[in-house]
C-alpha cells in the first residue's frame, strides 16, 4: 500500500510554527491509514551568497572575513535547521504522523522541483522568506514561482502558507 | 542574469544617454549636463546594485573624461586624495586588529565582566560592540562578534522563539550602527563626506575649512552615545528578560578567555602603533592631512612585521578605494561643472525652510535612505545636492559634513541598510517586525542629533549658522 505523502519544504528564512501546524492539519484531513510528511530542509544558498556579497561590497570587508563570516552562519543555519526538524517531529509525534528529513544546499525553486518530481505528493506546503511587501510586488516571489512551476509541472498542490509569525 | 539586475544595468546606461543626448537646459552648462549624465547611471546602479559598488564608482570615474564632464587629468588627480588613503588606514587598522586577535581577546574579557544576568549580557554585547567601533571599523566590529554572540546562544541552547537570541543579535547589530558614528574610524563615510565637503568649498572658491578628526568626533559622538542608550532602552522594552542560567554562556567566556593566554608582543605593539596614530592624526592631520598619517602609521605597522601584506589583503576589500575614489571625482565633477546648483535652483521649492528644517530634513531624508541604500553610497549620493541647499539656507554647509554621516549610521531596521544588519538577519532568529523598534532608535537619533546641534555644538565652538 502506498503512503500519502506530503511534502514540508523550509528553510531558514522560510519557516513558521504556523506552517508546522498546517501540516499537521493537513495529514489529519487526508487521514488515510499512513501519512508521511517529508520536511525537506533547505539550505539556501542564496541567502548566504546575498549576506556574503554585503559584507564584501558594502562593507568592504576582505574575502577571509567574509569567508569567516559565512562559515559561522552556514553553522547557524544548521543549527536552526536541527532544531525546527527537531520541532516538526514532536508535532508529528502527538498526531501518530511519519516524519522523514531530508537537508540539502540549493536554490529554494529548484530544491521543491527537484523533491517534488521524486516521489507524489498530495501536498506540498511551503511558506513566504521574510521580504518588505514592496520589494515582493515588485519582483515577485518565490513561494509564487514554486505554486506556478508545480502546477505547470503537474507535480502536485502547493498550499502557500501566509502568515509568517516564525 | 536576475530579471531584476538586467532592468538596473540597462536602465542606467538608458538614463544616462537620455540626460546626455537631450537638449541642453537653459542656465546649465554642456559640462554640467554631462555630469548629471553620470549621476544618473550611478543613481541607479548604487541604489540598485546590479554590479558592485566599486563597479559604478570607476565607471562613473571613466565616464567623467569620455562625455567631456571633467578633463582626465583632473577625474584621476582626485582619485589619488587624501581621504581615500584615510579610509585605506582606515581598514589596514581594522585588519590588524582581527588578524592579531586584539579586537577579539578586549570584547571577550568585557564581556566576561559584564556578563552577570540577562540584561548585563545584552547590555554588554551592545556597549562593546559600540565601544570597539571607536577604533575599528563597524562593519569589521560586527564580522568579529556575530560568531562570538553566535556561541552565547549554542551555549545557552537558545532557539529560534527566543527573545534573548533576538536581543543579543540586535544589541550586536545595533551596538555597531550607533557605533559608526563614534569617530572618523568607526566608518568610512564619514571620511567620505568630509571630503566632499573640502571639495565643494575648494570648487566654489571658498577658504577652506578642514574639519579635524577630534573635532568631528566631539560632534558626532554625543549622537553615537544618545544612540546606544536609545538602543539599550529599546532592546529591554521589545525583548523582556526571559530568566534563562546564563552559566553556560559565563563558562563558554570563561574557557575563551583562558585559551587565549597572556596578552602578546605583536598584540600589545598593534596596542601601541594604533594609539600613536589616533594621536598624531589628531594633532598633526590638518596640517599633514590625515591621509598621510594614517600611510605613515600602516607602513609601521607593516615594517614591525605586525601585519603582513598577505593579511591585509584578506582582510580588506580594496574595491574601497574605487568606490570612494570614484565617489569623490563624481562629486567634484558634479560641482565645479555646476550642475547641482542648476539642479538646486531648478528643483528646489523657493520658500526658505531655514537651517535647522534643513538639517532636520538632511538627517531624515538620509537616515531613510539608507535604510534601502548603502551609506556610502548615500553620501556620494547626496551630499554634493546637500551643500549647495545649505549655502542657500544660510546653513553652514560644515554641518551638512556632520548631519549626513551621522543620519546615514542610523539605519536600524532593515537588512539591506547595513552589513551588520544583514549578518544577524541572516541567522534565521530575526524576522524584520524583529526590528521594526529600530524605528524609534532612529527617531530619537535625529532628535538627539538636533539637540546636540543646537545645545551642544556651539559650547564645542560650532554654531549652527552660517
Amino acid at each position: 500500500m502506498n503512503d500519502t505523502r506530503i511534502l514540508l519544504a523550509v528553510s531558514t528564512s522560510r519557516y513558521s510554527q504556523h506552517l508546522v501546524d498546517l501540516a499537521m492539519r493537513e495529514a489529519q484531513r487526508l487521514s488515510t491509514e499512513t501519512v508521511c510528511i517529508d520536511v525537506l530542509y533547505i539550505l539556501e544558498e542564496e541567502d548566504l551568497q546575498h549576506i556574503s556579497k554585503r559584507v564584501g561590497d558594502q562593507g568592504f570587508l576582505g574575502v577571509s572575513t567574509t569567508a569567516d563570516v559565512m562559515s559561522t552562519l552556514g553553522a547557524e543555519h544548521h543549527r536552526m535547521a536541527m532544531l525546527r526538524i527537531e520541532e516538526v517531529k514532536a508535532a508529528a509525534a502527538t498526531q501518530n504522523v511519519t516524519v522523514s528529513v531530508k537537508e540539502v544546499t540549493g536554490r529554494f525553486v529548484d530544491s521543491v522541483l527537484q523533491q517534488a518530481s521524486e516521489a507524489h505528493y498530495e501536498t506540498i506546503l511551503i511558506t513566504r522568506a521574510d521580504r518588505p511587501f514592496v520589494s515582493r510586488i515588485l519582483f515577485g516571489s518565490e513561494a509564487d514561482r514554486v505554486a506556478r512551476m508545480v502546477k505547470r509541472e503537474g507535480l502536485g498542490h502547493v498550499i502557500i502558507d501566509e502568515d509568517e509569525t516564525a | 542574469m536576475h530579471t531584476r539586475r538586467l532592468i538596473a544595468l540597462l536602465a542606467g546606461p538608458l538614463l544616462a544617454a537620455l540626460v546626455t543626448f537631450m537638449d541642453t537646459p537653459a542656465g546649465l552648462t554642456l559640462a554640467g549636463q554631462r555630469s548629471l549624465a553620470v549621476l544618473a547611471l550611478c543613481v541607479v546602479w548604487w541604489v540598485f546594485t546590479p554590479v558592485g559598488l566599486p563597479v559604478t564608482s570607476i565607471m562613473g570615474l571613466a565616464l567623467l573624461p569620455l562625455l567631456g564632464a571633467m578633463p582626465a587629468a583632473e577625474a584621476f588627480a582626485l582619485f589619488g586624495n587624501q581621504a581615500v588613503f584615510f579610509v585605506i588606514g582606515v581598514f589596514l587598522v581594522a585588519a590588524v586588529m582581527l588578524e592579531t586577535g586584539l579586537s577579539s581577546r578586549i570584547s571577550l574579557i568585557c564581556l566576561r565582566r559584564l556578563a552577570k544576568d540577562e540584561n548585563r549580557i545584552c547590555n554588554g554585547v551592545l556597549f562593546v560592540s559600540w565601544g570597539l567601533c571607536a577604533v575599528v571599523v563597524s562593519h569589521a566590529v560586527a564580522a568579529l562578534m556575530l560568531p562570538i554572540v553566535l556561541e552565547l546562544l549554542r551555549a545557552l541552547n537558545l532557539g529560534p522563539r527566543s527573545n534573548t537570541a533576538k536581543r543579543l543579535l540586535l544589541s550586536m547589530a545595533w551596538g555597531t550602527v550607533a557605533g559608526s558614528n563614534l569617530s572618523l574610524l568607526s566608518s568610512a563615510r564619514a571620511t567620505l563626506s568630509l571630503e566632499l565637503y573640502g571639495s565643494y568649498l575648494a570648487d566654489h572658491s571658498l577658504p577652506p575649512a578642514p574639519i579635524g578628526f577630534l573635532e568631528y568626533s566631539m560632534g558626532s559622538a554625543p549622537v553615537s552615545l544618545a544612540s546606544v542608550v536609545i538602543a539599550a532602552v529599546v532592546l529591554r522594552w521589545a525583548f523582556p528578560p526571559e530568566g534563562i542560567d546564563l552559566k553556560p554562556a559565563m563558562d563558554r567566556l570563561n574557557e575563551r578567555v583562558q585559551s587565549m593566554g597572556a596578552i602578546s608582543t605583536r598584540e600589545l605593539t598593534t596596542l601601541a602603533v594604533i594609539a600613536a596614530m589616533i594621536l598624531c592624526v589628531i594633532v598633526y592631520g590638518r596640517e599633514y592631512g590625515m591621509g598621510t598619517v594614517a600611510l605613515l602609521f600602516s607602513a609601521i605597522l607593516f615594517s614591525l612585521q605586525t601585519l603582513k601584506w598577505e593579511d591585509a589583503e584578506r582582510y580588506v576589500n580594496w574595491g574601497v578605494a574605487l568606490m570612494y575614489g570614484g565617489a569623490i571625482a563624481i562629486g567634484s565633477a558634479l560641482h565645479s561643472s555646476g550642475a547641482t546648483s542648476w539642479l538646486i535652483a531648478t528643483a528646489m521649492p523657493t520658500g526658505n525652510i531655514g537651517p535647522t528644517w534643513t538639517l532636520a530634513a538632511t538627517a531624515t531624508l538620509t537616515a531613510g535612505m539608507t535604510e534601502l541604500v548603502s551609506n556610502s553610497a548615500v553620501i556620494a549620493l547626496l551630499m554634493p545636492v546637500m551643500l549647495p541647499i545649505a549655502d542657500q539656507v544660510a546653513l553652514d554647509p560644515r554641518f551638512v559634513a556632520w548631519a549626513a554621516p551621522i543620519s546615514a549610521g542610523l539605519a536600524f531596521v532593515l537588512p539591506t541598510s547595513t552589513p551588520a544588519l544583514a549578518m544577524v538577519f541572516g541567522t534565521g532568529h530575526l524576522r524584520i517586525r524583529h526590528a521594526l523598534p529600530g524605528i524609534l532608535i532612529t527617531i530619537f537619533s535625529i532628535i538627539a542629533f538636533l539637540l546636540a546641534v543646537h545645545f551642544l555644538w556651539p559650547m564645542l565652538g560650532l554654531p549652527v549658522t552660517s
